[in-house]
C-alpha cells in the first residue's frame, strides 16, 4: 500500500456516538477505511461493532460525529441512501429472494429488457451475471435458484450482487461463521480478488486468525469505545486478544466453589446429535454447579440446549436424570422433571407481552394454584406465590397487574427466571441471561445465579460474554462447529484461553 | 421417499388426470369422443381463467375472495350497458369497472395494511350488495343476439372459451415468467422485506395483482353472461372455492413465491372431469360442491403430510 | 420534547377509545334509530333485537378465542346450518333434549376437525375453513335434499321463543350464561391463561410447557360448541332448519363483531365484553336498517364497510397506543 494521505481514504468516521436509553453503545469512535483495504473490526459481543455497522448502513442514525465518504460529508437517514453511496452490507440473514435465480437476484429491479422493454432479456441477464461472477472467479450457475444454494453459495451471490451495484465498500459481518473450511478458502480468494479491484472491505469476525490472514489493519472496540487500530503486520494475536479483553470488571459474586469430593451427577447427556447442528456431545452436570458453555456463532450450543429442554427435535442421544434414563418429548416433560429454561430471545419467546407481571410469572405453575379440581385459579394463592418470588428475586414493579412490557429488561429477565424457579426446578438452563440489560441488573442476575447454585440448583450457562463465564462458572465446555473442543475448570480457565478455544484454535490443556 | 415426494410435487396433477381419465373411459363409452372432451375442457375454462389471476395473487403472498362477486358485477353491467352503448364498448367498460374493484382491494391491502382475506371478503359482500342494488334485485335478460357468440361460438371447431383461455394463458405465462413485473410478483411473495430492500415498488406490484385478478374474474363474467344471455347479480355462488382449489391443486404454493399456471389449467380440467363423472351418476349440484371442497381438503391433507415427512427427514439428517 | 406530549395525548385518546368507544358507538347508533324510527323504540323491539343478537353474540365468544390465538374460522355459517339440520332431524327418534345434546356434540366434532387440520397438518386456518365452508354446506343440502326440517318439539322451540317469567326471552338468558361461563374460563381458569399465552406469544407459551397445538384444537372445538348453541336457538326461533338459508353471511357478522370488539386479527389478548357490545351493534344495525326500510342490498354494502372500518379502527387504536405501526 502507498503512504497514508487524505487522498486514499474512502471512509472516515470521526467522533461517532450512539446512545440508547440507558446505554451508550458508541462513545466518540473514530474509524477509517482506505481504498482497496481490508479492515478488520474485532471486539467481544456488546463491544459496539454491530452498532457501528448499522450506522454505516443507514439503519441507525448517530447521535454525534460525522462521516466522510470519498471525501464528501454524508448522512444516511435510511438504508437506501447508504446503497446510493455504494456501501453494501452482507448480513448474516441474507437479503436474497429464495424463489428467484442467482442472476435475477443480482439484477432484481434492474433487469435488462428486450422486445420494446417488455420482457426480460434472459440471455443478457445471465451473461451479465456470469461476467460479474467471473470477475470474482466464482463458479456458480447464474440460472440456479437461490433456494437450492448452500449457505456459502448464497454468500457469494450476495457479494456478486453488491459488486453489480458497483459497491465501493462491502461490510461482511461474520461471513465465515457457517462455512466449511473449503468454503472459507474460496471466500478468502474472492476477498483478495475484490481487494485487487480497489473495493474496500470491513471484515467482522470472531475468528482472529482470519483477521490476520486477510486484513491490512485491525481496529479493536470494547464497551463502545475504540481501543486502537493496529497495522496487522505489526501486531500479533496475543496483543489483540488482550486489547479485546481489557481489565476485568469486578462486579461478580463469584462465591465459593463446590468441593471436588461430593460430586453428584444430576444430569448426564450422552452422544447427543442434532443433524446439521451438533455431533456426539457428552457431558455431565453436577449438583450445585454452574456449568458454562462457550462458542461463537455456528457452535450449535443453543440448538442443543433447546433440544435438551424438549423445545427442538434431536437426531439421537440419551439424557439421564439422577442416573435414570429419561425421555423428554416436549417442554412439559422437561418442566415435570425439574428442568427450567431461560431463552436468549427475551422479546421473541420469553415474555408474554399482553399479560400482567404476575401472570407472566405464574404461567408455568398456574395449574397447581387452583381449587375445584383445577377448574379455577385461586387468586389469593397466586398472589402469595408471586409475592414470595418477587421478593426473592427483588423484582421491581408498580402493580402486579401491570403489563410486563412496561418493566425494564432486567426486571423482565428476573420474571422469566422466576417462572422457572417457582416450578421447583433443579436444573436451570440460561441462554445469554444478561444480554441487553444494564450493568446493575446484570450484577444482580449474577448474584442470583450464585445463590441458586449454593442452594443446590445446577445451572447451565451459555454466554457469549467470556468474562461472565470466567467469573461465574465452575467448569466451562467449548463447542466449535457442533463439536466439543475443550473443557476448562476453575484452575485453567481464563478469557484468552476461551477466546482461542471457541474460535477453533488448538490449545494444550494442562 | 424424498425423491418421490419431489416428483409428486411436480407431476401429481397429471397422475390424477390419467387415473380419472382411465376410470371415466371405462365407465362411459361417450368419454373418448372429441365433443365430450372439448366439452369437459370448456367447462374447466371457467375456473382456470380466474385461476390465472388467483395464481398471481397467491404467488404475491396474497389472496382474493371477491372473485365470484366480481363475476356478478360484470354480468349486471353487461346486461345494462349492451342495449345502450353496443357490445364492444359495454364489454370494455364492464371490465374496467371490475378492474377498479381490484384496484380498491389492492389499495386497502397495501395502504391501510388490512389483511387481504378480510379486505376481499368484505369487498365481496359490498360488491354483491352493489350488484343487487344496481340490478334492483332482478335478473336482466339481454336481447342483442350477437353477444352470445363469445361464450357459445366456435372457431375451427373449438369453442371460444377455450381460445380465450389459451390466449390468456399465453399472456399470463409471459407476464409471470418473462417480464420484470411477473418476476417481481414472485420476489415479493418469496421474501417481501428483501424485495423492499432491493428497491422494488411493492405497493404498485401488489395493487396491480389485485387488478389482474379482477380482470380475469370479469372475463369469466363476460363468458358466462354471453352463454346465459342474462345479467345475474349473484351469478357464480361458490365459485371462489373452485378457483382457489384449482390454484392450489395446480401446485401454486400457499406460502407465496411459486406460481404454477400450467398446473392450474390441468387442475381445472381434472375438476371438470370429476363433474362429468358425477353427472354420469346423475347426482345433483350439491355433490359437485362437496367434491370440490373434498378435493381441496384432500390436496391440503397430502401437502400437510408431505411437509411433516420432509421435516422429520431433515431431523434425521437426510438431505432434503 | 413536544413529541412526548403528542404521544401522551395520542395514548390518552387511544385508552379512552379502548374503554368507551364501542359503547359510545352503540348509544349513538341506538339514538339515531330511536329518533328516526318510532317502531325501533318499543321495549318489545328492544328485547327482540337482544334476542336476535344472541346468535351472533354466542358464536362471537368462540370466535374471540380463535382469533385470540391468531387464527380465524370462516366455516361457521355452514356449520350452523349443518348442525341445525342434523340435530333437528334427530328429534323424532331421540326427542328434543337428547337432540340438542347430539347437535352440540356434532358441532364440537366439526370444530375439532378444523382444529386438527390447522395444527397437526399445519394448513393455514383460512384455507382449511374455506374448504370446510363448502363441505359443511353441501352436506347439509345433501342430507336434507334441500328440504327444510320443521321443528315441532316444544323443548327445542323453547330455546328460541321461550320467555322467562313471560318477559325475558330465553336466548338472552342463554347468552348471559354463555358469556358468564366464557368469562370464568378466560379470566379465572388456568386454561384461559393458556389461551391468552398462546395468543400473545406462542413461542413463549411453548417454552412455558404449554402444548400450543392442543390449546388451538381446544379453541376450535369451543367455537364449534358455541356455534352449536347458536344453531339450536336460531333454528328454534325460526321453527325450522333450512339448509340453504341458515347461516348466510353468519361468519361475516361474527368476525366483524369480534374485530369491531377490539380483538386483533394478529392474535393476543381479546375482549369478550367488546365482542358482546359489537355483536349488539351488528345486529341492531341490521334490524334498525330493516325497520327504516333500507334496501337489504344496501345493508350488505353497509356490513362490508363496517368490517373494513372495524379492522382499520383496530389498527388505529394500536397505533395510538404505540403498540404497532399503522
Amino acid at each position: 500500500m502507498t503512504e497514508i494521505s487524505e487522498g486514499n481514504v474512502l471512509l472516515k468516521m470521526t467522533g461517532i456516538t450512539k446512545i440508547f436509553p440507558g446505554v451508550t453503545a458508541l462513545k466518540n469512535v473514530d474509524f477509517e477505511v482506505k481504498y482497496g483495504e481490508v479492515h478488520a473490526l474485532v471486539g467481544e459481543n456488546g463491544a459496539g461493532k454491530s452498532t457501528l455497522i448499522k450506522i454505516l448502513s443507514g439503519l441507525y442514525r448517530p447521535d454525534g460525529g460525522e462521516m466522510l465518504f470519498e471525501g464528501k460529508k454524508v448522512f444516511f437517514s435510511d438504508t437506501r441512501q447508504a446503497q446510493l453511496c455504494k456501501i453494501a452490507v452482507i448480513y448474516q440473514e441474507f437479503n436474497l429472494i429464495p424463489d428467484l435465480s442467482v442472476a435475477e437476484n443480482i439484477f432484481v429491479g434492474r433487469e435488462p429488457k428486450t422486445l420494446g422493454r417488455l420482457f426480460i432479456n434472459w440471455r443478457k441477464l445471465n451473461a451479465e451475471a456470469r461476467k460479474i461472477l467471473d470477475r470474482l472467479d466464482i463458479n456458480l450457475n447464474p440460472r440456479k435458484f437461490v433456494s437450492d444454494l448452500s449457505v456459502a453459495e448464497r454468500q457469494m451471490a450476495e457479494i456478486a450482487k453488491a459488486l453489480s451495484l458497483d459497491a465501493r465498500l462491502i461490510i461482511m459481518d461474520e461471513p465465515t461463521a457457517t462455512l466449511t473450511e473449503k468454503e472459507v478458502v474460496k471466500l478468502f480468494e474472492i476477498i483478495n480478488e475484490l481487494k485487487k479491484q480497489q473495493v474496500s472491505i470491513i471484515y467482522i469476525s470472531h475468528r482472529l486468525e482470519e483477521a490476520f490472514k486477510l486484513s491490512e489493519r485491525i481496529t479493536v472496540l470494547r464497551d463502545g469505545e475504540k481501543i486502537g487500530t493496529k497495522n496487522t503486520s505489526q501486531t500479533n494475536q496475543d496483543e489483540i486478544v488482550s486489547m479485546m479483553v481489557g481489565k476485568v470488571v469486578k462486579d461478580y459474586f463469584a462465591g465459593e466453589k463446590i468441593s471436588e469430593g461430593k460430586k453428584e451427577a444430576l444430569l448426564e447427556v450422552k452422544n447427543y446429535t442434532i443433524a446439521n447442528h451438533v455431533y456426539d456431545i457428552n457431558f455431565k452436570l453436577y449438583k450445585g454447579e454452574i456449568l458454562g458453555f462457550a462458542g461463537v456463532l455456528g457452535s450449535g450450543i443453543h440448538h442443543m440446549l433447546r433440544s435438551i429442554y424438549g423445545a427442538a427435535p434431536r437426531t439421537k442421544g440419551e439424557i439421564f436424570f439422577n442416573d435414570k434414563k429419561v425421555l423428554i418429548k416436549n417442554t412439559n416433560d422437561a418442566i415435570k422433571l425439574g428442568i427450567g429454561f431461560v431463552t436468549e430471545d427475551r422479546k421473541g419467546e420469553g415474555i408474554l407481552y399482553d399479560m400482567s407481571v404476575m401472570q407472566n410469572l405464574t404461567i408455568v405453575v398456574i395449574k397447581a394454584l387452583t381449587f375445584l379440581k383445577g377448574m379455577f385459579v385461586k387468586s389469593a394463592k397466586e398472589k402469595k406465590v408471586f409475592a414470595q418470588a418477587s421478593k426473592d428475586l427483588d423484582i421491581k414493579f408498580a402493580d402486579l397487574n401491570q403489563r410486563i412490557i412496561f418493566l425494564s429488561g432486567g426486571n423482565q429477565q428476573k420474571v422469566i427466571i422466576g417462572r422457572t424457579l417457582i416450578s421447583n426446578c433443579k436444573v436451570l438452563i440460561l441462554l445469554e441471561p444478561t444480554r441487553g440489560i444494564d450493568v446493575g441488573a446484570k450484577a444482580e442476575i449474577h448474584r442470583i445465579m450464585r445463590e441458586l447454585a449454593n442452594k443446590g440448583i445446577s445451572i447451565i450457562l451459555s454466554s457469549s460474554e467470556l468474562a461472565e463465564l470466567v467469573n461465574l462458572t465452575d467448569r466451562c465446555l467449548v463447542l466449535y462447529k457442533g463439536k466439543m473442543v475443550a473443557e476448562f475448570n476453575r484452575q485453567n480457565m481464563d478469557e484468552e484461553a476461551l477466546v482461542a478455544a471457541q474460535i477453533g484454535q488448538k490449545i494444550n490443556q494442562t | 421417499m424424498v425423491k418421490f415426494l419431489k416428483l409428486y410435487e411436480k407431476i401429481g396433477i397429471f397422475i390424477l388426470i390419467v387415473f380419472a381419465g382411465i376410470f371415466l373411459a371405462i365407465a362411459s363409452p361417450n368419454f373418448l369422443k372429441t365433443d365430450t372432451i372439448l366439452n369437459i375442457i370448456t367447462q374447466g375454462t371457467y375456473g382456470v381463467i380466474v385461476g390465472f389471476g388467483m395464481v398471481l395473487a397467491i404467488t404475491s403472498g396474497g389472496f382474493d375472495l371477491s372473485v365470484d362477486a366480481v363475476v356478478g358485477l360484470t354480468s349486471v353491467f353487461l346486461s345494462l350497458l349492451i342495449p345502450n352503448i353496443g357490445i364492444p364498448s359495454a364489454i370494455i367498460l364492464s371490465i374496467l369497472i371490475s378492474c377498479f374493484v381490484g384496484f380498491l382491494n389492492g389499495l386497502i391491502i397495501t395502504k391501510f395494511g388490512v389483511n387481504p382475506l378480510i379486505t376481499t371478503l368484505s369487498m365481496a359482500t359490498i360488491i354483491r350488495g352493489a350488484s343487487l342494488l344496481i340490478a334492483k334485485g332482478r335478473q336482466i335478460p339481454i336481447s342483442v343476439e350477437k353477444f352470445t357468440v363469445i361464450g357459445t361460438g366456435k372457431l375451427m371447431g373449438v369453442p371460444n372459451p377455450i381460445w380465450i383461455m389459451l390466449v390468456l394463458f399465453i399472456l399470463f405465462f409471459l407476464l409471470l415468467n418473462q417480464t420484470p413485473y411477473g418476476r417481481h410478483i414472485c420476489a415479493i411473495g418469496s421474501n417481501e422485506s428483501a424485495a423492499r430492500v432491493s428497491g422494488l415498488n411493492v405497493t404498485f406490484v401488489k395493487i396491480m395483482v389485485y387488478v389482474l385478478v379482477s380482470f380475469t374474474a370479469s372475463i369469466n363474467g363476460v363468458i358466462r353472461t354471453s352463454q346465459a344471455m342474462i345479467g345475474i347479480p349473484s351469478m357464480a355462488p361458490g365459485f371462489t372455492l373452485l378457483v382457489i382449489t384449482i390454484t392450489i391443486l395446480g401446485g401454486t404454493s400457499l406460502s407465496g413465491g411459486k406460481g404454477n399456471l400450467i398446473g392450474a389449467v390441468f387442475a381445472g380440467i381434472f375438476i371438470s372431469m370429476i363433474y362429468y363423472g358425477l353427472n354420469l351418476i346423475g347426482v345433483q349440484y350439491f355433490y359437485q360442491l362437496l367434491s370440490v371442497g373434498l378435493v381441496l381438503l384432500f390436496a391440503l391433507f397430502v401437502d400437510g403430510l408431505r411437509k411433516r415427512y420432509l421435516e422429520a427427514a431433515k431431523i434425521k439428517g437426510i438431505k432434503v | 420534547m413536544e413529541d412526548y406530549r403528542l404521544r401522551k395525548t395520542k395514548q390518552k385518546f387511544g385508552a379512552f377509545w379502548g374503554n368507551f368507544g364501542l359503547p359510545l358507538i352503540f348509544i349513538i347508533m341506538f339514538a339515531i334509530f330511536a329518533i328516526s324510527t318510532p317502531s325501533f323504540r318499543s321495549t318489545y323491539n328492544f328485547l327482540n333485537n337482544l334476542s336476535f343478537s344472541s346468535y351472533v353474540g354466542i358464536a362471537a365468544i368462540g370466535m374471540t378465542f380463535v382469533i385470540m390465538t391468531g387464527n380465524f374460522d370462516i366455516s361457521i355459517g355452514s356449520m350452523l346450518s349443518l348442525v341445525a339440520v342434523l340435530g333437528s332431524s334427530f328429534i323424532p327418534k331421540i326427542g328434543g333434549a337428547v337432540g340438542i345434546i347430539s347437535a352440540l356434540l356434532i358441532a364440537c366434532i366439526l370444530g375439532f376437525l378444523n382444529g386438527i387440520f390447522v395444527t397437526k397438518l399445519r394448513i393455514p386456518a383460512f384455507i382449511t375453513t374455506l374448504g370446510m365452508l363448502f363441505v359443511f354446506r353441501a352436506l347439509a343440502f345433501i342430507y336434507t335434499n334441500n328440504v327444510p326440517v320443521y321443528i315441532s318439539d316444544r323443548f327445542w322451540l323453547y330455546f328460541g321463543n321461550g320467555k322467562l317469567f313471560d318477559v325475558i326471552p330465553f336466548p338472552i338468558l342463554l347468552m348471559g350464561v354463555c358469556y358468564g361461563a366464557a368469562y370464568l374460563l378466560l379470566r379465572r381458569s388456568p386454561v384461559g391463561r393458556y389461551i391468552i399465552a398462546v395468543g400473545t406469544n406462542p413461542r413463549a407459551a411453548a417454552l412455558s410447557g404449554i402444548n400450543v397445538d392442543n390449546i388451538k384444537i381446544l379453541v376450535f372445538t369451543l367455537l364449534g360448541l358455541f356455534v352449536g348453541i347458536s344453531a339450536v336457538t336460531n333454528s328454534a326461533n325460526l321453527g325450522s332448519a333450512n339448509p340453504g338459508l341458515m347461516g348466510q353471511d353468519f361468519e361475516f357478522q361474527v368476525i366483524t363483531a369480534v374485530v369491531l370488539g377490539g380483538t386483533a386479527l394478529s392474535g393476543g389478548n381479546g375482549s369478550l365484553g367488546g365482542s358482546f357490545i359489537a355483536a349488539l351493534i351488528v345486529t341492531f344495525l341490521n334490524n334498525g336498517m330493516g325497520l327504516m326500510q333500507v334496501n337489504s342490498y344496501w345493508q350488505m354494502v353497509a356490513t362490508g364497510l363496517v368490517m373494513i372500518f372495524a379492522v382499520s379502527l383496530n389498527k388505529l387504536k394500536f397505533f395510538l397506543l404505540g403498540q404497532g405501526e399503522f
